[in-house]
């Protein structure tokens, strides 16, 4: 974005007040942990800033916001893949009332899943993206985010079947 | 589990996760800023490699910041107020000497640390100059600081570049435009080459200004064994938007071409 055009500076702060929060629950999903979703997007929009100019002209800001933190947590994950463990401690913050176990149950669960699998579950269930959509952003081909669809639906099922009592409403 | 009760699941999770998100706004802005302003240098270097090696380092600050933890505010970034951090007085006049400074071999990897570069810095300045703000999100052979010489902070950048990351910075014909009215009394734009005694080259540049009326001083001293040293000295800060303080930078261009070209800086 150049700093020339107030109106972009304006529509750029206006996609990221209206964006953040969402973009935060993806990747708080996909990381599993509150700091590192922080990061993340702050990653994201740092680059759209940057990128401005151009993303809004040339395509879908959403889309390109996405597969911006896509890869970076993808990368970040390549980079810590020795060293990831599942699971040890979660970082709780929730608004008060909230069902602090139920995120927790469901996070530690997706923090199983290998980072793509994981990536196109949040995808497909928080946001309601279509195979071919989320194929384009993981530039990857429909059939292979399908099988990383299916199995990680199934590896879910298995790893929360056993806590199917949190999930009464 | 039915693929009802996952969605179900995901819509109640989704729901319950409300994170304040303003101070990531400002703090994703900041980044941005600064990313910008070094892509520009970059581009106006004619330097390809340079815009490279910017992305770069840009990948570096983000895997750094993440290994801290949480994003933390930059200085003056969430408040825009200036942050409590200590300030460091230079205490001796330039010199083309180097600092003390550790040898390359007492490095843990590769470049001078933030750190190291800051006392560095410290010690080829005018006495009575004061450094502070230093930018937290800068990778080894990185330092972005806030300078005063008296007269009003400016965002001053180094960078170390090792050999081979860099190709020579050269000077456009023609020279850059501004992006918006060139602050009043301020230096025009202007680019030189220049080969040192010793072998090395030298872009020495008067920058064109944003939108703001940011432009500063922007110095490439690339030495014979191929390592370079660069510095942009500006006429303002850059806590969130640009905000010019004056209408020149700081010192002259000798000034910071003593300072870059000052065998301190090293890989």
């Amino acid at each position: 974005m150049g700093d020339r055009g107030s109106d972009a500076a304006l529509e750029y702060r206006d996609f990221a007040d209206a964006r953040a929060a969402q973009l935060f629950r993806i990747a708080l999903l996909m990381c599993g942990d509150w700091h590192e979703a922080e990061d993340l997007v702050q990653t994201t929009l740092a680059k759209l800033f940057v990128a401005w100019g151009r993303v809004r002209r040339r395509e879908s800001v959403d889309t390109y916001a996405r597969r911006v933190m896509l890869n970076a947590y993808l990368s970040q994950r390549r980079l810590r893949r020795s060293g990831e463990m599942p699971v040890a401690e979660l970082d709780d913050r929730t608004a008060p009332g909230v069902d602090a176990d139920l995120r927790m149950t469901l996070v530690a669960a997706l923090r199983r899943l290998p980072p793509r699998s994981r990536a196109v579950v949040v995808l497909r269930y928080v946001e309601d993206h279509s195979i071919e959509s989320v194929a384009a952003l993981l530039d990857a081909t429909p059939s292979a985010v399908k099988s990383l669809n299916t199995r990680g639906l199934a590896q879910l099922r298995e790893l929360l079947g056993s806590e199917q009592d949190l999930f009464q409403s | 589990m039915t693929d009802e009760q996952i969605v179900e699941l995901f819509d109640k999770v989704v729901r319950d996760i409300n994170p304040q998100v303003d101070g990531i706004i400002r703090r994703a802005e900041l980044l941005g800023r600064r990313r910008r302003v070094r892509r520009r240098a970059a581009i106006a270097a004619g330097n390809a490699a340079a815009i490279a090696v910017v992305a770069g380092v840009s990948l570096v600050v983000g895997t750094h910041h993440a290994s801290l933890g949480p994003a933390r505010p930059v200085a003056g970034a969430a408040t825009g107020h200036r942050s409590a951090r200590p300030t460091l007085r230079a205490s001796r006049s330039p010199s083309p000497s180097p600092s003390p400074s550790p040898s390359p071999g007492a490095l843990t990897g590769g470049g001078m640390t933030p750190a190291h570069m800051l006392v560095t810095l410290r010690g080829l300045l005018p006495a009575g100059s004061v450094l502070s703000d230093v930018f937290p999100g800068t990778a080894r052979g990185d330092l972005e600081v806030d300078y005063n010489d008296g007269k009003g902070a400016v965002d001053l950048m180094i960078e170390v570049f090792p050999p081979g990351t860099i190709s020579q910075a050269t000077c456009p014909d023609p020279l850059w435009t501004d992006e918006g009215p060139r602050p009043a009394g301020a230096l025009p734009v202007s680019c030189a080459m220049r080969t040192l005694p010793g072998g090395g080259v030298e872009r020495d540049a008067v920058m064109y200004n944003d939108s703001y009326g940011f432009y500063g001083y922007d110095i490439y001293d690339t030495r014979p064994d191929g390592v370079t040293v660069f510095i942009q000295v500006a006429n303002g800060t850059l806590h969130g938007l640009p905000n010019v303080v004056r209408a020149t930078p700081p010192g002259s261009m000798a000034q910071w071409e003593a300072v870059v070209e000052s065998p301190a800086w090293h890989v």
